[in-house]
């Protein structure tokens, strides 16, 4: 293959490439816990109203998150926006593979998402002796914020 | 008095009359209801609530709703209660006061004893999904009305 050939087959190929670029998902950072990982200390069942403001729309979201302890948590969430599509409502649905740690401050922590997912982490803080928990997401230009009470 | 139901609930919360949902407000389908049937009792008595809304055409609700809750059976019970809310559509008189938006309808917990739903009657409004948590003293709400976004936080009194 000539020299003239292959760049412009590499032309080309930036070029498909370059719509995904802009859509994909991009993510703060860091957020991640650094050092020993309390998640041990965090278990247990919340329930949490979550707002999330990307550009002029608005969605609200029922979750809860179910702490193992050891790691793991299980969330299941319903969400409703104010878009002008006609069907904005999603009822409770399990989303599956997300992890979390918890720094050795006991307090502050991350809740993220198996690599792949390509969902951005939250960053959380217990409070209340870990009666409540608040969270923020880490997506780059969306407004993510939390507020859960535990079971 | 108007009386309403359940979409009274935010709705109703949120303005004037539930008798029939409004034409403009869609519902989920099929409409959200309880999968299991959890413990009722754990949700009883009344709350106090605050929240918003903001509606597909960038009007606001601001929704002060007090719900009384009482169990009748396996997973389910009634809802009563009353609504004040306010909005920022620009035309007068947009304050309605508690006297005005009676609530009525039932309830349904499941399994988890966490997640269920507020039920309105027949055309009268949405299901609201909600979680209960706090030693079953704290109450989070959402609105299942399509281009609806509205959130609700309750504390039992």
């Amino acid at each position: 293959m000539s020299k003239k050939l292959l760049l412009i087959t590499l032309a080309a190929l930036l070029l498909l490439l370059a719509p995904h670029a802009v859509k994909a998902q991009t993510c703060g950072s860091p957020a991640t816990c650094s050092g020993t990982d309390n998640a041990a200390a965090m278990s247990g069942n919340y329930a949490c109203i979550a707002v999330d403001n990307s550009g002029n729309q608005t969605k609200v979201s029922l979750t809860t998150l179910a702490f193992d302890g050891g790691g793991m948590v299980a969330v299941k969430s319903a969400n409703n926006d104010n878009g002008s599509t006609t069907s904005t409502y999603s009822d409770f649905a399990t989303q599956s593979g997300f992890q979390y740690c918890l720094n050795a401050d006991n307090v502050t922590g991350v809740i993220s998402s198996f690599s792949g997912t390509g969902k951005c982490p939250l960053t959380f803080a217990v409070g209340s002796g870990g009666k409540t928990l608040r969270l923020i997401g880490a997506e780059q230009n969306d407004v993510h914020v939390a507020t859960c009470a535990h079971q | 008095m108007k009386k309403f139901a359940i979409a009274g609930l935010l709705a109703a919360l949120a303005a004037a009359g539930i008798g029939p949902a409004a034409a403009s407000e869609v519902c989920p389908s099929p409409l959200p209801n309880c999968a299991t049937a959890g413990n009722a009792s754990l949700l009883s008595g009344s709350f106090a609530c605050v929240g918003g809304e903001a509606d597909s055409d960038g009007s606001q609700k601001s929704l002060l709703p007090l719900l009384t809750f009482t169990p009748v059976g396996s997973g389910t019970g009634n809802l009563t209660g009353e609504a004040a809310n306010n909005s920022n559509n620009g035309t007068s008189g947009t304050y309605s006061d508690f006297t005005a938006n009676t609530i009525t309808g039932t309830y349904c917990i499941n399994a988890d004893n966490i997640t269920g739903y507020l039920l309105p009657g027949p055309g009268n409004g949405c299901p609201i999904a909600f979680g209960l948590t706090s030693g079953h003293t704290l109450l989070r709400l959402i609105d299942t009305t399509e281009t609806k976004e509205t959130s609700i936080v309750c504390r039992h009194q």
